[in-house]
């Protein structure tokens, strides 16, 4: 019976855990190991347009040849979200926050009133969003270059990283137009 | 009185705690067999050095409380030895050679192994399914049907089945995690579809274009993908309010399954791991007799313990070599089974879902107003549906000549007297057809259901008429009636 209360109390805190990584999973950044599922949260949009979010990568040859790389067969086997959110963090890490959408940059305003900038940037921002050292982004992007080269079996002299905004037609799916967010060259 | 509700609460938790998932320890070896089957031969054994050979360089960015215990990636070697302790950990626990061990090793290997795979940022969350992998090596279920089982000199009957709920506890959290960051994003507007969104997001950015995603790139029926947005919605925040009451949490898992199938179809992302997951909330339903005849009959000869051990080690020697040799998309084909097998539950079988787990020699006795015309017709219609002869039936007035006696039936079951419409809602589901659909009104709380059954019971011999004496049953039912 002494084995059963305690886990009785094991199942009340269990419970207050589960809420309370929830609580930081949503202000902060998700934890590992959590017991949160995907939340695919708002893509802004009126109903008759929306806006997605893209990369465009471009290598040039030695021999001047110039081609874009398909990201989906580029990053697996992982997946091109894990892969934007790497090219994000390396080379765009101030876009990613004005890529947030419309319910996200809500809330951040509440909580940014309430624990003000410094804490705000401190405390939220930068675990979400941690800042890459130059010698980081270096090994990125000797990566990217190599991984390019191991894949097209061409010599990579230079690549050029694009972020853009795609706005397109929310019945028919079709582009309506494209703008670039940032760049990035290597 | 506060204290007295918080106390009635807590009694209630505590019993839900231990008594909600009651099993036992053959039920567990059986599922502990078809999970360990399910992930290798059709799931496929996690292959980090794969992963790991394609992670950026320069990007170890692990998620917060990970990062408290690593600060950097290990070496390519680390991966591919754990590999071979991930594939040789789950043909232990398949076989219930060292089953705790092996299962808990297997479980912290993959565990800490994902954290490093999301350290890209992005999190695939399979967490539960190992979690739920570590947590069952604690429950008992290498005793039974396992290697284990035969080498122990004493038989182990002992299952933690407050494990069970834990497990059904951390599944409706995640589920409504879910559910709460669509909600509050706006997803439940009316004037955009979030779904429509995503599938296109996926469809075009993500290039996620295969089985039926095609189909739905020109589907612009609104009132499909507003339908989408709240269905998600309800069913993923509704995970968590039926945790509570198995039968509804067993009937979530089916629309889980038939979600998760819709989800491979329209936008071919794949819950493969979670399929083994939700089984293990049937198991209390499943009679292990026949499987325990056949074991006890397989080990009392060493010879064939010895040949059924080596099949299948050889078994999942040639799937781990058609693995590499042959790509199939098993994890899929486990999806659409899953689907199907759903849809077919729900809509031909339905009473197996609300069923309770078979008691030996449990009888359940259903006291009526044996001179109301709608008792006596509610238990004809009940006779007709107990397809398992689990109701036998009684007159209120055998025991009692007081009228106010006679204003609900009473369902005599494990020694308990349930009247009204938990009477009601316990018989109904127990029948065969679509009744057992009923149950689902289980979820609205009792006051208000006890309400429209005094209503009705009020008014009974009103609008339905009364007879003079109690009624006789027939030569074929006699022995039905006590």
């Amino acid at each position: 019976m002494a084995g059963d209360k305690k886990i009785t109390v094991f199942f009340y805190f269990f419970i207050i855990l589960l809420f309370a990584q929830f609580a930081y999973g949503l202000v902060v950044r998700e934890c590992y190991p959590g017991f949160m599922m995907p939340g695919f949260s708002r893509i802004d949009n009126n109903g008759k347009e929306y806006v997605t979010y893209d990369y465009i990568l471009w290598y040039e040859t030695e021999q001047a040849q110039r081609d874009t790389i398909n990201l989906v067969d580029f990053a697996s086997p992982l997946s091109k979200i894990a892969l934007g959110r790497a090219i994000d963090l390396a080379f765009f890490p101030t876009s990613i926050q004005e890529t947030y959408n419309g319910a996200q940059k809500k809330y951040y305003r509440i909580i940014k009133s309430l624990i003000g900038e410094q804490s705000y940037q401190r405390n939220i921002i930068s675990v979400r969003n941690p800042k890459m050292s130059q010698e980081q982004i270096d090994e990125f992007s000797a990566w990217v270059k190599t991984r390019i080269a191991q894949q097209q079996h061409v010599d990579v002299e230079r690549v050029h990283v694009e972020k853009i905004s795609i706005t397109r037609d929310f019945i028919s799916g079709d582009t309506l137009s494209t703008a670039l967010i940032s760049d990035y060259d290597f | 009185m506060i204290f007295r509700v918080i106390h009635s609460i807590h009694k209630r938790f505590e019993h839900w705690i231990f008594n909600a998932y009651s099993t036992n320890v053959h039920q567990l070896g059986l599922y502990r067999i078809l999970f360990a089957s399910a992930i290798i031969f059709l799931i496929g054994i996690p292959q980090y050095s794969v992963k790991i050979a394609a992670f950026p360089a320069g990007l170890f960015n692990p998620p917060p409380f990970f990062s408290f215990f690593f600060s950097d990636i290990p070496p390519l070697w680390y991966f591919q030895w754990t590999d071979i302790l991930i594939g040789i950990g789950f043909l232990f626990v398949l076989l219930g050679l060292f089953t705790r061990s092996a299962g808990v090793i297997t479980a912290l290997l993959i565990i800490v192994n994902n954290g490093f795979i999301f350290s890209t940022g992005k999190i695939d969350h399979s967490f539960l399914v190992w979690f739920t992998l570590l947590m069952l090596s604690f429950s008992g279920w290498g005793n039974a049907f396992s290697i284990d089982s035969i080498i122990q000199k004493k038989a182990q009957h002992r299952t933690k089945n407050w494990i069970i709920s834990l497990l059904s506890l951390s599944i409706g959290f995640g589920f409504f995690t879910a559910g709460m960051i669509k909600f509050l994003s706006g997803w439940l507007s009316l004037s955009d579809s979030m779904l429509r969104a995503f599938y296109l997001r996926n469809f075009y950015i993500q290039q996620k274009q295969d089985y039926l995603a095609p189909y739905f790139e020109n589907f612009t029926f609104q009132p499909f993908w507003e339908l989408g947005d709240w269905f998600t919605i309800v069913f993923e925040v509704g995970f968590l309010l039926v945790v509570f009451i198995p039968a509804l949490f067993r009937f979530y898992t089916l629309l889980a399954l038939f979600f998760h199938g819709f989800v491979l179809l329209m936008m071919n992302i794949g819950f493969d791991t979670f399929i083994p997951m939700y089984l293990l909330f049937w198991i209390p339903l499943i009679d292990t007799a026949r499987a325990q005849k056949a074991f006890e009959d397989w080990t009392k000869n060493k010879k064939k313990i010895i040949g059924i051990v080596t099949l299948l080690v050889g078994i999942y020697g040639v799937n781990w070599w058609l693995k590499d040799a042959v790509s199939l998309p098993l994890s899929d084909l486990l999806i659409f089974t899953g689907l199907l097998g759903s849809l077919f539950i729900l809509l031909v079988r339905p009473h197996l879902i609300f069923r309770e787990a078979s008691k030996p020699n449990e009888t359940k006795i259903i006291m009526f107003d044996g001179v109301c015309n709608l008792c006596n017709g509610f238990v004809q219609f009940v006779i007709q549906r107990d397809k398992h002869v689990a109701f036998k039936f009684k007159p209120l007035q055998d025991s009692t000549s007081d009228d106010t006696d006679l204003q609900s039936i009473i369902l005599v079951k494990d020694g308990e007297n349930l009247n009204k419409s938990k009477a009601f809602l316990e018989i109904v589901r127990n029948l065969h057809g679509f009744w057992p659909y009923l149950y689902l009104t289980i979820i609205i709380p009792r006051p208000i259901r006890d309400a429209v059954y005094v209503f009705v019971a009020n008014n009974r011999y009103k609008w339905f008429g009364k007879q003079d004496t109690c009624m006789i049953p027939t030569k074929e039912l006699k022995d039905r009636f006590l």
